[in-house]
Order: C-alpha cells, then structure tokens, then sequence
C-alpha cells in the first residue's frame, strides 16, 4: 500500500496533466491536503476556463433531460385517469 | 440579472450560469474531467425540476444547493470522505470577469505566508508546471524528499488558507 505522501504526490501530478485524479480512500489530513492541491491548480492562469464543446454538450444534454421529464408530466395524468376508470 | 428578475426558460437559466458553476467546480476539484462531470450534474439534475418562471434569487438558491449536494456527494463516493457539508461560494455574489482573478489572487495570498521552501515547492509545481523531478533538481533535493516537501507545503497551505477563511 502506498504511503500518503505518495498518493497525495500522485493526486497532484493527475491534476497537473489536467487528468481525472486517482480514487482512494483518503484520511481526514489527506482530505485536507488533497482540497489544497485541487485549489492551487485551479489557480493556473486559464485553467478553468471551460470550452465551448462541453457548454454547447451539456446544453443539448438538459435539452434531451428536460424533453424526456416534459413529457413524462404530459402523459401522468392521462395515466392517472387510466388508472381510475 | 438583477437578483429581483424571472427566469422563464431553462437555456437561459443555463447560458447565464453555466460558467460561474464550471469555475466553482474547477476550484474545488482542480482537473477538467471531473470539474465538467460536476457541472453537468448540476444542471441536468436541477434544471428539469425547477419550476419556470422562477425570480433569479430562487434559481441561485436552488443551484447552490445542488451544488453542495454534488460536491459533497463526489468527496465521499471517490475518497470516503464522510464530510457532508461543503463550502461552498454563493454562486449569486457579482461575477468577476477576469477568469482567473479570484483563485490565483487568493493562492497568491496564501502562497506568500508560506516558509520558503514550502512556498517554493508549491510555486514550482504549480504555478510553474514543473514535473516532481524539475522541482527537486531546482531544490537541491531528491524526487523523494521533494514528494515529502510538497505533502508538508500543501497541509501548510490548507492551514493558511483555512485561517483567512475564519
């Protein structure tokens, strides 16, 4: 098992090659650490500066979500009436 | 939008916040993948719920809990942490136009209160995207040494930063 100051060192290298982190189960102190890491890497210049790809993406992602939800309250009381008779 | 105006459709909803969220995000999680599943979640959970119209106020407040819920919920699935509460900025507080301006002005402020070497480190990983590596050579120290001083650097820094909070 690795020791905390190699996870923490391999956390902190996932994040500046701009890669999804490791997971680990992370002690109290970790947590800490690991948070001061995240924060400091958001303070390079424009790294959290999100692209248009992923604004246009979840865009059409909530368009498809709210299509889906929209639809499912029109058919609901149909339904219901359904049920009733 | 003015605090007191009505939302009336969930794309706009979605276009005036979408930023301040993935900004928000990026500043806790501090990588781009994880930042842009975050905020995606944020939104596709919350928005088809809301009910239109709604004030601004009312949309904030309902993004910000969700955003707290999202967050907490990543800490304790991918690292066990059992702390439910997040802190968390109020996404409602006047945007900053410059990108960047908050984050690297507060770890500049934070940065500047460390002890030399553990300023140094951090300066050196962070700010100049030096490889573990690169930054021991520039220290004198061995990769290994320089792991143990990046650990002891980023706790100091949590310490700083928590007290400037308080």
């Amino acid at each position: 098992m690795r020791s905390p100051i190699e996870r923490i060192a391999a956390f902190v290298e996932d994040l500046m090659r701009n890669r999804r982190p490791r997971r680990f189960i992370a002690s109290p102190e970790e947590m800490v650490v690991l948070r001061a890491a995240a924060a400091l890497s958001a303070a390079r210049p424009g790294a959290d500066r999100p692209s248009r790809w992923f604004i246009d993406q979840v865009c059409a992602d909530i368009n498809a979500t709210v299509r889906t939800v929209l639809a499912k309250r029109r058919r609901l009381p149909v339904e219901g009436r359904k049920s009733k008779s | 939008m003015l605090e007191g105006a009505l939302y009336t459709d969930w794309e706009t909803i979605y276009q005036a916040n979408v930023v301040k969220v993935y900004r928000l995000m990026f500043s806790r999680v501090g990588n781009r993948p994880d930042a842009e599943d975050l905020t995606s979640e944020v939104f596709v959970k919350s928005l088809p719920n809301l009910t239109l119209p709604s004030t601004v106020s009312q949309v904030h407040a309902y993004i910000n809990v969700a955003i707290r819920s999202v967050l907490a919920d990543h800490w304790r699935r991918h690292y066990g942490s059992p702390q439910a509460d997040v802190e968390v900025d109020n996404i409602s507080r006047p945007f900053d136009l410059t990108p960047e301006a908050d984050e690297s002005d507060r770890a500049g402020r934070i940065l500047a209160l460390l002890p030399d070497r553990s300023r140094r480190i951090l300066e050196l990983r962070f700010l100049r995207g030096c490889s573990i590596k690169q930054a021991a050579n520039e220290m004198g120290v061995s990769p290994g040494n320089a792991k143990v001083l990046q650990y002891r650097a980023l706790r100091l820094a949590a310490e700083v930063g928590a007290r400037m909070l308080s």
